[in-house]
């Protein structure tokens, strides 16, 4: 049967396997720019990989910074501990992550145009976590209150 | 600065232990060391009534208004 806690633990693997990915391609995209995986017949451009790759790792920094602290807050409603300051630390840097990959992408607009739209909804994501951050303050607060009300 | 809880003058006035007056006023032993160490945010009117017919009181001895600095928080 499919309740909140196997939810929670589908949301925690699904960021992990994120994060991994994300580490993997840091590793192997300079091999890929470099064409030593694939020949001339490859569907992707050597060329277009090696322009990329600063964007990504640049862009890989707050994206990191945001899963890791997305897998910290999924850990500690797993435990239980919902309603926290830790948890709006957690969610204000997550939401400071996305604006400063929307910079990093806004930036590498001199690359390509396509940036412009991702550094846009990175943007939004950002705008959105910061309401979330915002709701959870005051959750934490109320329930501050009521804990402390004999 | 804030409203302080004298339970814990009262206790020891009436000569009641901490356990005794949680069981009779129906609350649990944490949330009586809340109210003695003056960590409380609020106190319902359903305890501060069992609190005032067990220890004998009224409210105003149970709750004082301290006029001094309140410490300095840890930021």
């Amino acid at each position: 049967m499919w309740n909140q806690d196997k939810s929670v633990v589908l949301s925690s693997i699904c960021t992990r396997v994120v994060i991994a990915i994300a580490l993997v391609l840091a590793v192997v995209l300079p091999f890929v720019a470099q064409g030593g995986f694939f020949d001339n017949r490859s569907l992707i451009p050597t060329q277009l990989v090696a322009l990329v790759l600063p964007v990504y790792y640049a862009f890989c920094v707050p994206a990191l910074v945001a899963l890791f602290s997305l897998d910290r807050l999924l850990a500690a409603i797993k435990r239980g501990a919902v309603f926290t300051p830790a948890n709006v630390r957690l969610l204000r840097v997550i939401s400071w992550a996305c604006f400063a990959a929307a910079v990093i992408l806004a930036v590498s607009t001199v690359v390509s145009i396509v940036f412009g739209f991702i550094a846009l909804l990175a943007v939004f994501f950002g705008m959105i976590l910061r309401v979330v951050k915002n709701l959870f303050a005051a959750a934490v607060e109320l329930k501050t209150e009521n804990d402390f009300t004999i | 600065m804030g409203i302080r809880v004298n339970i814990d003058v009262l206790m020891a006035q009436r000569r009641i232990p901490a356990g005794e007056l949680a069981t009779r006023v129906g609350i649990t032993p944490a949330n009586l060391s809340i109210l003695k160490n003056n960590k409380a945010k609020a106190i319902r009117f359903s305890t501060l009534e069992a609190l005032c017919r067990e220890l004998d009181c009224q409210p105003g001895d149970l709750l004082e208004f301290d006029t001094g600095k309140s410490p300095p928080k840890i930021l």
